[in-house]
């Protein structure tokens, strides 16, 4: 028999419910898999035994009853407040808004999913607790900053993981290690006990093996249903240069492969402002990064540290120059919404870096992951509307791609139902991947 | 020490943060990096660009 942390988040639900999966076992389960599998990628550091067997005792018969999940170090728990990968807890311990949405809907949660430090990176290098590895190859990167949730996902240490997104922080980890990262519109949840609450780029978003494991999981987080519908033909716009014409070659080319084995009506488009749009991005997220208090800071990385130092050094009339743009841009994108259904490109445009070396290699030269994965991610934070990250192919080094896809403000549901489609264009190939030594 | 050093010295200690030469330098780089993007801002036509309520929740009215 195969191991449980085997069945998706779908079918564990399914399982439980029909009574032939006991939530002991699996919650038991979940913890061995997780001491066997994660000294490899350091996805999950932290356990709570004690805390999740007390949420299965009293977890309401939700959708997700005794479904074992992870969370990111962003959200207060009633046990432990956020620490964001550093050295002592930011926000003070209690139900957050996102806790009680998954513990209403029955869910477990087991642990916390590692991450980049503060949320400042892509990459997942710097963390409190050690960088977390990808489980494609252990000396890549796991993407940020929700690396640990899309590292554990992919091992099979649980089926699902809630995470955020500020500047790609879902979709980018997703991409990296082969699994679905979906952001929700911003502000489409409470934000008390989160993280990002003071930003007005972040939204929590949820990493998961596949589009109906990441629907269940979404649907629990917004407290509302997402029914999957037939979508038929969609008419997708997609905006080459730089999104496409700028990425590893091998990258493009599993986009294309996957956006034509859908059938669907695929346009060229331009966005009105695009070419402001990440300068825009920046000046919010450099202006919105909020400091730790000194003790917490002095034990961050030189990189986080640097981070913050540059942003305060920032003149504030970016800012204001930033938000005329954003208005525009926000404008601009809801009236390409009128001509097309949903956005795509690739969601990040090389495969998952080196840990030690984070640059990387696209036609128009080198670049750091960062500034690279954000100029594909940012839109969707700038704008708030949701955005997902979809498998879609393994690049010649084994490592996975990543396409990503925008929908209108609080159509999830759409995005989450292309997904699905696309999964099944592709014969669900890369969503039933495992890597290597996770098999 | 460079001009820039000198500021991000003097902006640290006004924050009650101390930092080494090796977050200097890394401030500098990240700064560089950053003002180069935000430069675009710089040209923007601001009769263009008017102030517009942002609500990242709700899709905009389309003008």
């Amino acid at each position: 028999m195969s191991h449980v942390q085997d069945l998706t988040l779908a079918q564990q639900a399914a399982a439980i419910a029909s009574g032939d999966l006991d939530v002991e076992e699996l919650l038991t389960g979940t913890f061995e898999r997780i001491a066997q599998r994660d000294p490899l990628i350091n996805s999950t550091p932290v356990i709570f035994e004690e805390q999740s067997r007390e949420m299965l005792a009293s977890a309401p018969r939700g959708p997700l009853y005794g479904v074992p999940i992870t969370i990111k170090d962003m959200f207060a728990l009633p046990w432990r407040g956020p620490r964001s990968a550093t050295s002592a807890e930011l926000f003070p311990a209690g139900a957050s808004g996102p806790f009680r949405r998954l513990r209403d809907a029955g869910a477990v949660i087991i642990g916390v999913a590692n991450q980049h430090e503060m949320g400042m990176g892509t990459t997942g290098a710097e963390s409190v607790y050690g960088a977390q590895h990808n489980p494609w190859n252990l000396e890549h990167c796991a993407g940020g900053s929700s690396g640990g949730s899309a590292a554990g996902v992919a091992a099979r240490l649980v089926a699902g993981s809630v995470g955020s997104d500020s500047g790609g922080s879902t979709r980018i980890p997703g991409a990296y290690c082969g699994v679905v990262g979906m952001k929700v519109t911003f502000g489409s949840l409470p934000y008390d006990g989160y993280f990002g609450v003071t930003t007005s780029l972040s939204a929590p978003g949820v990493l998961a093996r596949n589009g109906a494991d990441a629907r269940l999981l979404a649907e629990a987080l917004l407290d509302r249903a997402l029914p999957a519908q037939s979508l038929g033909a969609l008419r997708v716009g997609v905006v080459r240069d730089p999104y496409v014409e700028d990425c590893d070659p091998d990258v493009a080319a599993a986009f294309e492969r996957a956006l034509d084995a859908t059938g669907w009506e695929i346009v060229d488009i331009e966005i009105e402002h695009l070419d402001l749009a990440g300068a825009a991005f920046l000046s919010r997220l450099v202006s919105e990064i909020g400091r730790p208090s000194t003790p917490v800071f002095n034990r961050l990385s030189v990189a986080s540290k640097a981070l913050f130092l540059a942003g305060s050094l920032m003149p504030s009339t970016y800012v204001t120059r930033g938000d005329r743009v954003r208005g525009a841009v926000c404008s601009a994108v809801a009236r390409t919404f009128g001509e097309v259904d949903v956005i795509a490109w690739p969601s990040s445009p090389a495969p998952a870096p080196p840990l030690a070396n984070s640059w990387v290699c696209l036609p128009s030269g080198l670049a750091t992951a960062d500034m690279a994965n954000v100029r594909q991610a940012g839109l969707a934070n700038l704008t708030g509307v949701p955005g997902i990250s979809i498998p879609v192919g393994l690049h010649p080094t084994g490592l996975p791609i990543g396409l990503q896809l925008l929908a209108p403000w609080n159509h999830e549901a759409r995005l989450l139902d292309a997904a699905e489609q696309i999964e099944r264009a592709t014969g669900s190939e890369f969503v039933t991947l495992t890597p290597p030594n996770f098999g | 020490m460079s001009d820039f050093t000198t500021w991000a010295l003097a902006a640290s200690r006004y924050a009650g943060i101390e930092v080494d030469n090796d977050v200097v330098d890394q401030t500098e780089l990240i700064y560089l990096g950053v003002s180069r993007q935000l430069a675009a801002l710089d040209g923007i036509d601001l009769e263009r660009f008017p102030v517009r309520p942002i609500d990242p929740r709700h899709e905009p009215a389309v003008e």
